[in-house]
């Protein structure tokens, strides 16, 4: 059970968080929203990525969502106030918008987070040249993923360079300020410098067929995807309706 | 035998540049030839292979003028896809040669007939082939970009090698290489020689070089091209003082002739270790 999550389809996962998002925002209240936490963490430990799943919860949406709630419950000003100390007032109405607004924000998040811990980006971008995206924008989207990574490595190298030479590149935050700001430069020209040859690259690969391009591993989706795909549809217009309309 | 590849009188300025790169440049390919070209830096054989490449005009605009054929076709005719599948180009820089959208060194040998439309079998067998001849079995499943740049040089030739193209232009390729490396290349130009593949070498490596071209192209600094033809006939009109560096063998030949410890040819001289050590035996047996 372990492996087959991560295995499925990208799009019968795909179906599962559309559904999600769509439900957590059209079903009023915030228990449902709130409750996606939970199913997004009970799908990460079944998808063998718990752990990794709550840390990267508890460091994004959890902080942004106390913020949002600590914010909107006791410094905007709402009517039917429940309580005060010094300038904070509680109101009902400012709670009530305070767990509205944060539950959408964790359902969203948590079942987000659980797709790309689960989903690899060369599979989205598999199943999205499956379905005949344009590959020009795979293309920008796969090398933006790689994009973070290059300039680090980049910058790491320069690091090394101006450490050889005697630069303060360690410390206190000024002194990291001061080597990191003069690296900002030649890192973003090297990489505009290097997108020209890596044109010329990409033609000596045949980027410019216009015949539709296969896969070295194909990523197909399995009888089982098709099932899962319309049980999770099905599932999803069924909380949808008892959620919105009953 | 038709040439395969013929440039005519091409002439290149590059775009808000007053100075041409290239001058006068004229020769003919046939199928099957190995073609080096040599010159000091900025003598525009970089420039040169991008123009048999066709990038120059495609890419690089500027003011091309001449011909440029290729079997027989003007380059301007051909699609970039065409091109791409006759002339496989493996450049000077490994750090860009790097598709930058695949997570595996194997996935990246792929990615040219992934484009080309080739079926994952066909694809996974080619890799799979690539893999073994160039060695690269302990690193098929890193990221390109963790790769050193000998590394990610070897990767480039294999991608290249994989699409299975007519003509090889070679920019530097062993620039980045340890002689291990280096020797392996070479072994694959003449594997490639031996399959009839045509190939295009730019390389500072003049000894090693020797030994596999059948054709020397030789460019001055100006970009203009001063000998073509074969290299034990063309390398006779040179001296070492002169600015293009000669092979070994060559050098020890005309030092060894100025001494008069060996007869001076004017017409062929040797330019391989075998052809020194064979003119040298020649002529003490004839003492």
């Amino acid at each position: 059970m372990t492996h087959f999550i991560p295995r499925l389809y990208p799009t019968t996962k795909a179906w599962l968080v559309l559904g999600i998002i769509l439900c957590s925002i059209f079903i009023p209240g915030y228990w449902f929203q709130y409750s996606i936490f939970l199913v997004a963490l009970v799908l990460a430990m079944l998808s063998g990525v718990a752990k990794r799943y709550t840390s990267l919860f508890l460091k994004s949406i959890f902080i942004i969502s106390l913020f949002i709630f600590i914010i909107q419950t006791f410094l905007v000003y709402h009517d039917h106030i429940i309580g005060s100390w010094y300038i904070f007032k509680v109101s009902s109405t400012g709670l009530q918008a305070s767990l509205t607004m944060t539950s959408k924000i964790v359902a969203i998040g948590a079942i987000l987070i659980w797709f790309f811990q689960v989903t690899q980006v060369k599979d989205i971008a598999a199943a999205m040249q499956n379905a005949g995206w344009n590959k020009k924008l795979i293309f920008v989207m796969l090398s933006t993923m790689q994009l973070i990574p290059q300039m680090t490595s980049m910058m790491n190298t320069i690091a090394d360079a101006q450490r050889s030479r005697g630069v303060e590149t360690e410390g206190n935050l000024i002194t990291r300020m001061k080597s990191f700001v003069p690296m900002l430069g030649p890192v973003v020209l090297t990489s505009i410098e290097q997108n020209e040859e890596r044109v010329l690259t990409l033609e000596s690969r045949a980027f410019s067929n216009r015949q539709r391009p296969t896969l070295m591993v194909p990523v197909n989706k399995t009888k089982a995807d098709y099932l899962l795909s319309w049980i999770i549809i099905i599932i999803m217009l069924g909380i949808f309706y008892w959620g919105v309309f009953k | 035998m038709n040439p395969l590849i013929e440039l005519n009188d091409v002439l290149y300025r590059y775009p808000l540049t007053r100075k041409s790169a290239l001058r006068h440049i004229q020769f003919k390919v046939t199928s099957g030839m190995v073609m080096g070209i040599i010159g000091v830096n900025g003598s525009g054989k970089t420039t040169l292979c991008n123009v048999i490449r066709s990038f120059i005009p495609n890419f690089y605009q500027g003011d091309l003028q001449g011909t440029v054929t290729l079997k027989g076709k003007p380059l301007n005719q051909y699609s970039e896809t065409e091109l791409s599948q006759l002339v496989g180009y493996i450049f000077q820089n490994p750090f860009t040669q790097i598709s930058g959208v695949k997570d595996t060194v194997a996935e990246e040998i792929g990615y040219g007939l992934e484009n080309l439309g080739v079926s994952s079998k066909k694809i996974q067998k080619r890799v799979a082939k690539m893999i073994d001849l160039l060695n690269l079995s302990d690193i098929k499943d890193k990221n390109p970009f963790d790769l050193s740049g000998g590394q990610k040089q070897m990767v480039a030739i294999a991608a290249i090698l994989a699409i299975n193209p007519e003509i090889f232009i070679f920019d530097e390729p062993t620039s980045q290489l340890d002689p291990a490396g280096t020797t392996k290349i070479f072994k694959i130009i003449q594997q490639l020689k031996s399959q009839g593949k045509t190939v295009i070498l730019v390389e500072h490596k003049l000894d090693l070089m020797m030994q596999y071209i059948d054709q020397l192209l030789v460019l001055d600094e100006q970009g203009q091209q001063i000998a073509w033809g074969k290299p034990e006939e063309i390398l006779a009109s040179f001296t070492e003082n002169q600015t293009i560096a000669l092979p070994t063998a060559t050098r020890v030949y005309q030092r060894m002739a100025a001494q008069h410890l060996i007869p001076i040819a004017t017409n062929k001289v040797p330019v391989t270790q075998d052809e020194i050590v064979q003119t040298i035996q020649n002529f003490q047996e004839t003492r």
